[in-house]
């Protein structure tokens, strides 16, 4: 064999080597390419699994009396209801011995309001800005000399 | 070395009741003696009574006390009572068994800013009280009962005034008609428009339309109320609404 012959086999296997090689190399590159698409189809779809949101349900309270608590018994002469109404709305506490009345600035109130001796009904009225409805309710407080 | 604990312990039982012996015993009398065995006698029975009363009030204080702790307060209309227990019924219609202490229980009426001790007698089937103590089981255990009285707060919109006999018709926001009676002890208040302060008020500002909160007495709870004497009302002009 002569030495041309010799040098075209050599190069003919490494021009095979090189082919084979690339041919392998993308194969596998598109396997994993495909994997993946895969993959993320499958995140997809985990995503797209439906999910129950519970609804949100928002009250609107209207008038909230945080304190007193009704019932309560206490020996003071005057008491201290705090709480809650609309923003904007006129505030009424009503009791058979005294009468407070304010146009809220912001939603939450506090008042000093005097106490008769015995049962106290006082009731709490909230007009909210739009309407002459008011919103009520009638706490007991009772007030007791020791 | 183990004896010696023992021989604490025994000294310690030795000698405490000894101790407690010596201090407990009678101290010695500076008045003369006339025979020494009834006086001995006679001051062991005063000593014994002594404690005992001692213990009694520690007792009364203590229960006092606890009942305190855990008072009260119900209110409503006695329907029957006897001699150990008063029945009442709340203006919600919930009926609670008061029960009666001949000793502990006070009974109390109001007099302008103060309370006065009355009796047992002095409150009759229909008087409303209001009642402090603790409750036992489905009972309340008066510590306190005061005669008092019933008022309700009604409101709603004016649909008729009649100048003539003093009275304005409401139809309140519970879906009621009543007729309210004005009289010269109503304090009438009236809210300012603008401002929403309240100011003094006036019958003949009573407008059809208007708003008011009726403050009345209620003599008995099971009255049907259609009709009711005013002592405090509060009026607001429609025209603040309407601003």
């Amino acid at each position: 064999m002569n030495k041309e012959s010799i040098i075209a086999i050599i190069l003919g296997l490494v021009l095979g080597i090189l082919v084979a090689g690339g041919v392998v190399y993308f194969s596998v590159r598109q396997q994993r390419i495909q994997n993946t698409e895969l993959t993320h189809s499958a995140s997809a779809d985990a995503r797209l699994t439906p999910v129950v949101i519970p609804p949100t349900v928002v009250i609107m309270r209207a008038l909230d009396i945080t304190a007193p608590q009704s019932g309560s018994v206490t020996d003071a002469r005057e008491v201290k209801i705090e709480g809650s109404a609309a923003a904007k709305s006129l505030l009424i506490l009503q009791s058979p011995v005294a009468v407070v009345s304010h146009k809220l600035d912001g939603s939450t109130f506090s008042y000093s309001f005097p106490l008769a001796l015995g049962e106290n009904t006082i009731q709490v009225s909230s007009y909210p800005e739009s309407s002459s409805v008011p919103v009520q309710k009638t706490i007991y407080i009772y007030r007791v000399i020791q | 070395m183990k004896k010696t604990p023992f021989i604490i312990m025994s000294l310690l039982v030795f000698l405490v009741p000894t101790a407690w012996a010596v201090s407990s015993a009678p101290t010695p009398s500076t008045t003369p003696l006339i025979s020494p065995a009834a006086s001995t006698s006679a001051s062991l029975e005063s000593s014994a009574e002594a404690s005992i009363k001692n213990l009694r009030d520690r007792i009364a204080s203590k229960v006092a006390q606890l009942r305190k702790r855990d008072e009260q307060a119900v209110s409503g209309q006695i329907i029957s009572m006897t001699d150990s227990e008063f029945v009442i019924e709340s203006i919600f219609g919930k009926k609670e068994t008061i029960q009666l202490d001949e000793t502990l229980t006070k009974y109390y009426h109001f007099t302008g800013s103060a309370r006065e001790e009355t009796t047992k007698a002095n409150i009759k089937v229909d008087q409303y009280i209001v009642v402090l103590g603790p409750r036992s089981s489905d009972k309340i255990i008066a510590n306190e009962v005061f005669k008092d009285e019933l008022y309700q707060i009604k409101s709603g919109r004016v649909s008729e005034v009649n100048p003539s006999n003093s009275t304005i018709k409401i139809d309140t926001f519970d879906k009621e008609s009543i007729t309210v009676s004005v009289e010269g002890t109503t304090a009438l208040q009236t809210i300012n428009v603008s401002t929403g302060a309240v100011a003094g008020g006036s019958f003949s500002n009573i407008k059809e339309g208007d708003t008011v909160h009726v403050v009345f007495r209620v003599l008995l709870i099971t009255q049907k109320i259609d009709k009711v004497t005013a002592s405090r009302i509060l009026h607001i002009p429609v025209a603040y609404f309407s601003k």
